[in-house]
């Protein structure tokens, strides 16, 4: 299955065929609706609309990690921390 | 996001100095919520958000608005912590721009960093789920 085959329509379009839509989304093909030349809104599937929220946080999630990781005070504190770790300055719990 | 029940086995979580005296300026609810999470990390290597570029190799631990820095040690449950910083204001903003950005770059480490993450997801909630089940086992009347 295509999961993200989409068919571009019209709000115009959409308006018109909405009961078409919803059948065609319940059997996993989503539609964009585009009004004045931007995409507006999309019907898709459960199935689909189940990974939105995921993928959401997936990228938040890896967004946070690349900012972090070509932030130079962060690189410059991970460096001075492994020094300080080598040194043996290390505190330890046990949880 | 998981409010998984904190594993019962016992595991070390080691801090460099200078992360450790940060972390005892954090509040008593971020520091316990860090050190559950390390825990949780320290258990289930999968749950870990790995790091790119100059910081390939670590680990992005966080709770609320504290991140930290780790590596973990492969063959005990035993996780070093380098650095515990706040976020950035507005950096959760920027964030999914900067991804959007990143993925379009059609970098295969990118890519990568793109799965792991999605395993890390899908870990995170198949634990929270597994845990929501063990509790209501638990409440459940005999």
């Amino acid at each position: 299955m295509a999961l993200f085959l989409s068919d571009v329509l019209s709000a115009k379009e959409a308006r018109a065929h909405f009961a078409t839509l919803l059948d065609d989304a319940e059997q996993g093909r989503s539609h964009v609706i585009v009004r004045h030349s931007r995409i507006a809104a999309g019907i898709v599937s459960p199935e689909q609309a189940k990974l939105l929220p995921m993928l959401e946080a997936v990228l938040h999630d890896m967004g946070e990690s690349l900012a972090m990781a070509t932030d130079p005070a962060i690189v410059a504190a991970v460096r001075s921390a492994e020094e300080e770790v080598a040194l043996g300055h290390i505190v330890s719990y046990e949880v | 996001m998981s409010k998984a029940k904190t594993p019962l086995v016992k595991v070390r979580i080691d801090f460099s100095a200078s992360a450790h005296a940060f972390f005892l300026t954090c509040s008593r609810k971020e520091r316990e919520g860090l050190l559950r999470k390390l825990k949780e990390f320290a258990v289930h290597p999968a749950l870990g958000k790995p790091l790119h570029a100059s910081l390939a190799g670590y680990y992005r631990i966080s709770y609320g608005r504290m991140r930290c820095v780790v590596r973990s040690n492969t063959k005990d449950p035993v996780v070093l912590v380098l650095v515990v910083a706040p976020r950035k204001d507005g950096a959760r903003d920027d964030a999914y721009t900067l991804a959007v950005t990143a993925i379009r770059t059609a970098d295969p480490s990118i890519d990568a960093l793109f799965v792991a993450y999605v395993r890390a997801y899908i870990e995170e909630q198949a634990l929270a789920s597994s845990s929501i089940s063990r509790k209501k086992a638990e409440e459940a009347p005999e």
